[in-house]
């Protein structure tokens, strides 16, 4: 798997990209634009080396090599990985929490599996063709515009998505383009495809060579912030699969977790005063084993941590129903378990950024579920 | 004349070539014996993948990560010169040359469209470096020589494949009436079965969901294929040395001893190891004549050779064929030949690869390097890996889709503003670079009138255009993109 790669991806609603754009912009109509914002960790982030249990000396006695020192204080039984600094300062705002010992209901650690249920928020495998966060802004009546190639499945959902992605490509003379544009005239969706193309605003136009983190999540912010732009981005961060070296502070964990960090305070900053309306969550497929293996890396497990961050945020804490990580208390006698369906904060989380029912969310996005309602305990309602 | 048929079922004709007299005959004549390649740089059999594969895998799991335990620098540093020492970088552009090579340069291009095709049904997601090692030659020495044979034989031999065995994850399969459950049973440790691999023969590779079968079918389908593995054996430490790159074999000692129930008929296994690998031939002998299977693998074929909602008339057309030849693929193609040739005026939205050889055909651009050695030591030299850079660009490299489903053949999932743009804006930097300069008016011409029957609306179209953006305009136009 490559590790250096990444993307990000914006959703917008119809109306706004249908060129009815508002005469006036005032700032009550900035007030009422939420964003939601994922950031996917590919090949299994450790829950525990992110938000690692301190309550007891349980990761001292297992993971002797790669435990994390120097850790950032959260509260008497939680900290915080020490690269993800930017993520506490947000903490001490009161703009961050944790939710801690969960995970999809998938068990079978494959990575291909898990990702593919991660994203498309099911239980069997590539049975959805769709994604939650896809199926979501279909309900909500919205239309993506994904920022990435290919689309994540996460993303995909009925409405015909757009998508756009970062390279030094540049469009034809105008001439070609005005010939083209009437050309398409009678190829309905060649024609839809083209129109969006050509109506792009400059920043979409003018893509930097650099593709890097930073680089992508300014482009986010600044797009998210406008009254008329994206709702919804999407970041994939790949290289979470440390079966070697995972190292402790400095490791390859952390140096993942540091581009994390980087995004949230990427994107606080270009949001500007928008991060009060915005939401900004963690994905993965699954966690990693309690036990350092003999490559001082770490195997794939179940249960792991989601990271939540913005003005959307109720408050700093870290939710969990803690399983505990003594013998009796793993999965399998081998991972944290997971004590709580991650797909409950998911669906809680774009019922706020949607402004939409929840109970209508779980039955359109993920039928024959009953999960539960966390709106009113983990973001401002 | 229909000259798009040679778009739809090939990739356009090139201006050194003429016009084939009998396009269908042209074309059924390609598909009846297996083409030589008409590459003659690199190439490495399944068996040296394997090696390949095997090295890299055992090296880094079991050398380097723990010699490296402590430093991270040091680790990738010396994966890295591993990668190199086993062509990680350097394999997938060399299928890709290959496979585009035999597109373009090649004598048979419309088997080879036949091979794109059947190399996506039975798609190898992108996972383990499989598509750096693996599916070149999985497409070479597994699926070509089948295509040849019956649609029994072709997806008997796909799925006791090396790659699909290792892609679904069928060695991690233990039949719960086999000797290895009842061992780990003594053991108070569970055995499961894997139904991956099931599941999606019967859903991606045979009868789809149409055919209705239940979670029951799919557990008694991984029944069936439990004991087809790559498992090591462990007293052979020279395989050890290749982690699960080994040949793939049936060990009953994982094998389920049924009986089966797969979709209403049961399937009752007799003693001996011959019976029980044997069962797995017999089912897809029967999957491959249900009805579903048939109709979703004949529509499919319509979808995408013809159009992407072909009528019952086409796609009857083929079911009949399969059924009349019970399932001999050259009969089937043929007819999925001759159904294009006649509707050849409906119009099919082409994927971006299949797009791509279709421009560097026609216009004859300057696009192969003059060779593909490499060294093994270094990285691989950027001109090398220009065709894998090109299919990234335009979002889709081949050999990495990223469902088990293969790439889509629908124009919904690939019109999009970005991907629109992406050809178009390829298009546009080879002209700013200076490489469609050959194309001038008479070579323009000449493409024309080879490929498209409409020739003065073409004509038409380009002269509105300004001078030097003219190819840019024809290959970007709705007849290169839907043809």
């Amino acid at each position: 798997m490559k590790i250096n790669r990444r993307q990000f991806t914006l959703g917008s609603t119809t109306l706004l990209l249908s060129g009815m754009l508002p005469l006036k912009v005032n700032s009550s109509m900035l007030d009422n634009k939420k964003n939601l914002v994922v950031i996917m960790l590919r090949g299994a982030m450790d829950g525990l080396t992110s938000v690692p249990y301190i309550h007891d000396n349980t990761l001292e006695k297992v993971r002797p090599d790669i435990v994390v020192k120097k850790l950032l204080d959260l509260n008497s039984d939680f900290s915080l990985h020490p690269k993800l600094s930017g993520f506490h300062k947000l903490w001490k705002s009161n703009v961050a929490s944790i939710v801690h010992a969960t995970n999809i209901p998938y068990t079978g650690r494959s990575h291909f599996d898990g990702q593919n249920l991660m994203e498309s928020g099911g239980t069997i495998p590539y049975k959805l063709k769709t994604g939650w966060l896809g199926r979501g802004i279909d309900v909500a009546g919205l239309e993506g515009l994904s920022m990435s190639l290919p689309m994540p499945l996460l993303l995909r959902g009925k409405a015909n998505q757009d998508n756009f992605f970062p390279s030094k490509l540049s469009m034809p003379t105008r001439n070609l383009v005005d010939i083209l544009k009437h050309h398409y005239d009678d190829e309905p969706l060649l024609k839809k495809s083209f129109d969006k193309l050509i109506s792009r605003p400059i920043s979409m136009t003018k893509s930097p060579n650099n593709k890097n983190l930073k680089t992508l999540a300014r482009i986010a912010g600044s797009e998210l912030k406008k009254i008329d732009g994206p709702r919804v981005a999407v970041f994939e961060v790949f290289g979470f699969d440390t079966h070697a070296a995972q190292g402790g502070a400095d490791g390859e964990h952390g140096q993942k977790l540091k581009q994390v960090d980087y995004t949230f305070d990427v994107l606080k900053k270009t949001l500007g005063n928008s991060f009060k309306n915005t939401l900004i969550i963690t994905l993965t497929e699954f966690g990693r084993t309690l036990v350092q293996n003999n490559g001082y890396g770490t195997e794939h497990g179940y249960g792991t941590s989601i990271l939540l961050g913005g003005g959307l945020v109720k408050k700093s804490q870290v939710y969990a129903d803690w399983p505990g990580i003594k013998n009796k208390n793993l999965f399998e006698g081998r991972d944290l378990n997971s004590t709580l369906d991650a797909r409950s904060v998911y669906c809680s989380a774009m019922s706020v950024c949607f402004d939409t029912d929840f109970q209508l969310l779980n039955t359109e996005v993920f039928p024959d579920e009953k999960l539960n309602d966390l709106t009113e305990i983990l973001f401002k309602v | 004349m229909n000259k798009s048929f040679f778009r739809k079922v090939g990739f356009g004709l090139g201006v050194d070539e003429s016009i084939p007299s009998n396009p269908l005959e042209w074309s059924i004549s390609q598909i009846e014996k297996l083409p030589k390649l008409n590459w003659s740089g690199p190439i490495y059999s399944l068996k040296e993948m394997m090696e390949f594969h095997g090295k890299y895998n055992y090296q880094d799991r079991r050398i380097l990560r723990k010699k490296f335990k402590n430093s991270r620098k040091d680790y990738k540093r010396a994966r890295k010169l591993l990668q190199y020492q086993t062509g990680h970088y350097y394999f997938e552009p060399l299928w890709l040359y290959i496979r585009h090579n035999e597109a373009v340069n090649g004598n048979s291009p419309v088997f080879h469209r036949f091979l794109h095709f059947w190399g996506n049904h039975f798609a190898i997601q992108k996972k383990n470096a499989m598509y750096s090692y693996d599916v070149g030659p999985y497409h070479r020495e597994v699926i070509a020589p089948a295509m040849l044979k019956n649609i029994e034989d072709l997806v008997y031999e796909v799925t006791i494949s090396w790659a699909m065995i290792h892609n679904l994850d069928n060695s991690k399969s233990i039949g719960p009436n086999s000797p290895k459950a009842f061992k780990y049973a003594e053991r108070g440790k569970s055995a499961n079965l894997n139904e991956n691999h099931g599941r999606e023969l019967l859903e991606l590779h045979t009868v789809s969901p149409n055919a209705g079968y239940t979670q029951n079918d799919v557990i008694d389908m991984s029944k069936v294929m439990s004991g087809w593995m790559h498992r090591i054996p462990k007293m052979s430490s020279k395989i050890h040395k290749r982690e699960e790159n080994v040949p793939v074999h049936f060990i009953e000692a994982y094998h389920d001893s049924g009986p089966f129930n797969v979709l209403g008929k049961k399937y009752v296994e007799s003693f001996g190891t011959k019976a029980a690998r044997d069962m797995l031939r017999k089912v897809i002998k029967d999957l491959v004549k249900n009805p579903s299977c048939i109709e979703f693998i004949s529509k499919k074929l319509c979808n995408h050779f013809i159009t992407q909602d072909p009528s019952d008339e086409i796609v009857n057309s083929v079911i009949s064929a399969w059924k009349k030849s019970k399932g001999d693929l050259k009969i089937i193609h043929s007819e999925v030949l001759k159904q294009a040739y006649k509707f050849s005026y409906l119009k099919k939205f082409q994927q971006p690869e299949t797009w791509l050889l279709q421009f560097i055909k026609m216009s004859g651009l300057d696009y192969f390097p003059k060779d593909m050695t490499y060294d093994f030591e270094t990285m691989i030299p950027r001109d090398k890996d220009r065709v894998r850079r090109i299919c990234r660009n335009l979002g889709q490299l081949p050999f990495r889709p990223l469902q088990p489903n293969g790439w889509s053949d629908f124009e919904e999932d690939w019109l999009s503003p970005e991907f629109l743009f992406r050809r178009i804006g390829i298009l546009n930097a080879l002209k700013q670079k200076g490489k469609l300069i050959h194309l001038d008016k008479s070579y323009l011409d000449r493409i024309i009138e080879l490929n498209f029957d409409n020739v003065s609306e073409i004509k038409t179209f380009l002269e509105m255009v300004n001078n030097n953006e003219e190819s840019v305009a024809l290959f970007s136009s709705k007849w290169m993109l839907k043809t």
